[in-house]
């Protein structure tokens, strides 16, 4: 256990540092650099550039940047005046967070919700209802449904703000925007899922038991069925991630997504390389925290990695 | 056991008889066509008896079994004719009624003990539910109550084993758990779908004394399905031959084993491997292949790799004939014409 820990720790290590090394190369390769928009004097712009150190051999630079990394520094922003990365993460993060928290709360529960009303009514009106459902959330990209929600409920009906994140109302569409996928993932694979269980053999036993239906469903079907959902929560978690840089810009919100979009548009290399290290970090964390929950869930699973 | 006479068909009197079957008949509707699993079958379990299905694999044994339980899957499945239990005609009943019935008052154990336990629910609790399902006992009561179940099977260090999942447990203690589940309620019928096919020979010996010992001390009437003629000897009273969806033969278990009286018991008989037996060689010299349940044959179902057939077998299905007392046997042979003629017409000589 605790070895596995320790080995899941260090590969870690690596893919962060490997995703920061990739990326460090990768920005350097965009065209221009962070002070081409401004109109600056050549000398004012030498002076910016040995500042921050952009004078230096690019591979000193990198080293720089990986010892002040490993320091737990994530250096300036290049755009914002006086602003640490770490300030910019420590403001942003939370709104994200709220947001892929939301999703991902609701997005589980209608997700397998639908995923197991089609599964129990199979062949029935309700579960092709189901399946439009995830076909259709599955095909429409996040931005189309960010802004269409934004257009109808938003600007003709005017249900709910257009934008921005100041209390529950706002968070109504841009949380239904970012479940979308999520909810036809969920339902599908949780649709699939129940149909399997349905025919195990362990359901015939519960049911030669005299069981009755509800209990069925509920106590044997229900926790094996949700085993596959499980696995996918590490990939959900990284789509809802992505699904934030579109939705946060569609509707404003200062969450770290626009953050790291902007960041992009203005080549600010230390906001796109922290941004970079920190969402490596987080999806990792995630990715280990789903495992250890499938654990729970599956008794078969010792923390060793594999089935025994 | 009385005296069950004339026809498969024959009713015993009612509070000997706990299981009648009746007509019986299990189809499959599939996109290859309806699949007749089971063609009119009848037969009946007395109180307190051992009786065994045997027959090939696709005969129509699980499927029978399930029925009695009304556990096969419909649809696609189709069931018509009667299952009397204790005078209630399962077939008619609703699922809720059905559930009063399952686990409580008949009880079922599977043939694969590896698939059959939920595998994300302690054992304990796997047994513990079925008492919550059918009896007013509080939750402690329950505990103890499972507890004595799982040693009556003899799991050992059962307060251990309690809280532990199906797969810390071998199969045979899977199967000893699946028993205990079966036997919690005391059900008055006890069906075993080979209850051993799926474990090791040595282990198969152990689940079989269980459950002859549950059977002395409970007094439960077991149906027992299987293909191994040697448990059969051992634990029947009774036996029915199925062959292709119908009952050949049925008849006391003695009767059968000294004098089979069809053809297909007849074979069955004598592949029995002198020694030591696999499960591979045990049916394996009776030549040719069940036929097609799609489409059955119009006359006698065996007619194909009967070496005793005559012309009338493949046109008119063969009418249950008695035998001895209690032994009916679906074969033309038994006619009292064929019989007659058997004796002046050399063996094989009615074949084209
Ligand atoms: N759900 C189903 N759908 C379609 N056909 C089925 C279904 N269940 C059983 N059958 C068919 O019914 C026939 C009888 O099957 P059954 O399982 O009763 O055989 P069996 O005698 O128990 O064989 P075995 O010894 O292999 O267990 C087979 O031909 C099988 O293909
Ligand atoms: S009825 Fe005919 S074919 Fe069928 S078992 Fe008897 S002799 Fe053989
Ligand atoms: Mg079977």
């Amino acid at each position: 256990m605790t070895r596995y820990i320790l080995k899941r720790f260090l590969i870690s290590l690596l893919t962060v540092w490997l995703l920061v090394s990739v990326v460090f190369v990768l920005v350097r390769l965009l065209p221009g650099d962070p002070f081409s928009s401004e109109k600056l004097t050549p000398a004012i712009r030498a002076n910016l550039e040995a500042y921050y150190g952009f004078d230096q051999p690019l591979h000193m630079q990198y080293f720089r940047y990986i010892g002040n990394l490993l320091r737990g520094d994530l250096g300036f922003s290049l755009k914002y005046q006086n602003m640490p990365v770490s300030k910019i993460i420590a403001d942003s993060f939370p709104y994200s967070a709220d947001l892929g928290i939301r999703t991902i709360l609701f997005a589980s529960l209608v997700g397998i919700s639908l995923g197991v009303i089609a599964g129990l009514n199979r062949g029935k009106p309700l579960e092709y209802l189901c399946i439009v459902i995830a076909v259709i959330g599955i095909s429409l990209p996040d931005f189309i449904t960010g802004s269409l929600l934004q257009y109808f409920f938003g600007l003709k009906l005017g249900w709910f703000p257009v934008a921005l994140w100041r209390g529950f109302r706002y968070t109504v569409l841009p949380t239904l925007a970012l479940s979308f996928y999520t909810i036809a993932l969920l339902s599908r694979i949780m649709r699939t899922s129940m149909l399997d269980v349905t025919g195990q053999d362990y359901i015939r036993t519960a049911r030669a038991k005299g069981l009755s239906t509800f209990r069925i469903v509920w106590r044997h079907q229900l926790r094996n069925a949700i085993l596959p959902v499980v696995t996918v929560l590490g990939p959900i978690t990284a789509a809802i991630l992505t699904g934030t840089f579109v939705i946060e810009s569609i509707y404003a919100i200062p969450g770290m997504g626009k953050f790291y979009v902007l960041g992009v548009q203005n080549l600010d290399y230390t906001v796109i390389l922290g941004l970079t290290a920190f969402y490596g970090i987080f999806l990792i964390a995630a990715n280990f925290v789903v495992d250890i929950l499938y654990g729970i869930i599956d008794p078969r699973i010792a923390l060793t990695g594999r089935r025994n | 056991m009385t005296a069950m006479n004339t026809p498969l068909t024959t009713t015993a009197s009612s509070e000997d008889c706990l299981l009648a079957v009746r007509n019986l008949r299990v189809d499959f509707t599939t996109y290859g066509g309806t699949v007749r699993a089971v063609r009119d079958i009848s037969f009946h379990l007395n109180r307190g008896e051992c009786m065994a299905i045997v027959g090939e694999s696709g005969c129509g044994k699980s499927v029978t079994a399930l029925s009695i339980l009304k556990l096969i899957p419909m649809p696609p499945g189709k069931m018509s004719g009667s299952i009397l239990f204790k005078g209630t005609d399962l077939v008619s009943l609703s699922e809720r009624e059905m559930n009063r019935i399952r686990g409580r008052e008949i009880g079922m154990v599977f043939q694969d003990p590896m698939t059959s336990l939920n595998p994300t629910m302690p054992i304990g609790q796997q047994v513990e539910e079925i008492l919550a399902q059918h009896t007013p006992l509080s939750g402690k009561e329950r505990r103890r109550q499972a507890l004595d179940i799982l040693r009556l099977v003899d799991i050992p260090e059962a307060e251990r084993r309690y809280g532990q999942y199906p797969h810390a447990f071998s199969g045979g203690m899977r199967q000893r758990v699946l028993i205990a589940m079966a036997i919690a309620c005391r059900p008055s019928l006890l069906i075993a779908d080979e209850p051993t096919t799926a474990l090791d020979v040595t282990i198969q010996a152990q689940i079989l004394e269980l459950v002859v010992s549950l059977r002395k001390s409970l007094g439960t009437t077991v149906l027992l399905i299987t293909h191994d003629l040697g448990v059969v000897a051992k634990m029947a009273d009774r036996i029915a031959v199925f062959y292709a969806g119908q009952i050949v033969e049925t008849g006391e278990c003695r009767d059968i084993f000294r004098n089979p009286a069809h053809p297909y018991t007849q074979a069955l008989l004598s592949s029995i491997p002198r020694i030591d037996a696999t499960r591979a060689t045990k049916l394996a010299s009776i030549a040719g292949t069940p036929p097609d349940l799609f489409s059955p044959p119009r006359g006698c179902a065996f007619f194909a790799r009967c070496t005793k057939a005559m012309r009338v077998c493949a046109t008119l299905p063969p009418p249950p004939l008695q035998r001895a007392k209690g032994q009916v046997a679906s074969c033309w042979l038994h006619h009292s014409l064929a019989e007659a003629r058997q004796k002046t017409v050399p063996e094989g000589a009615e074949r084209q």
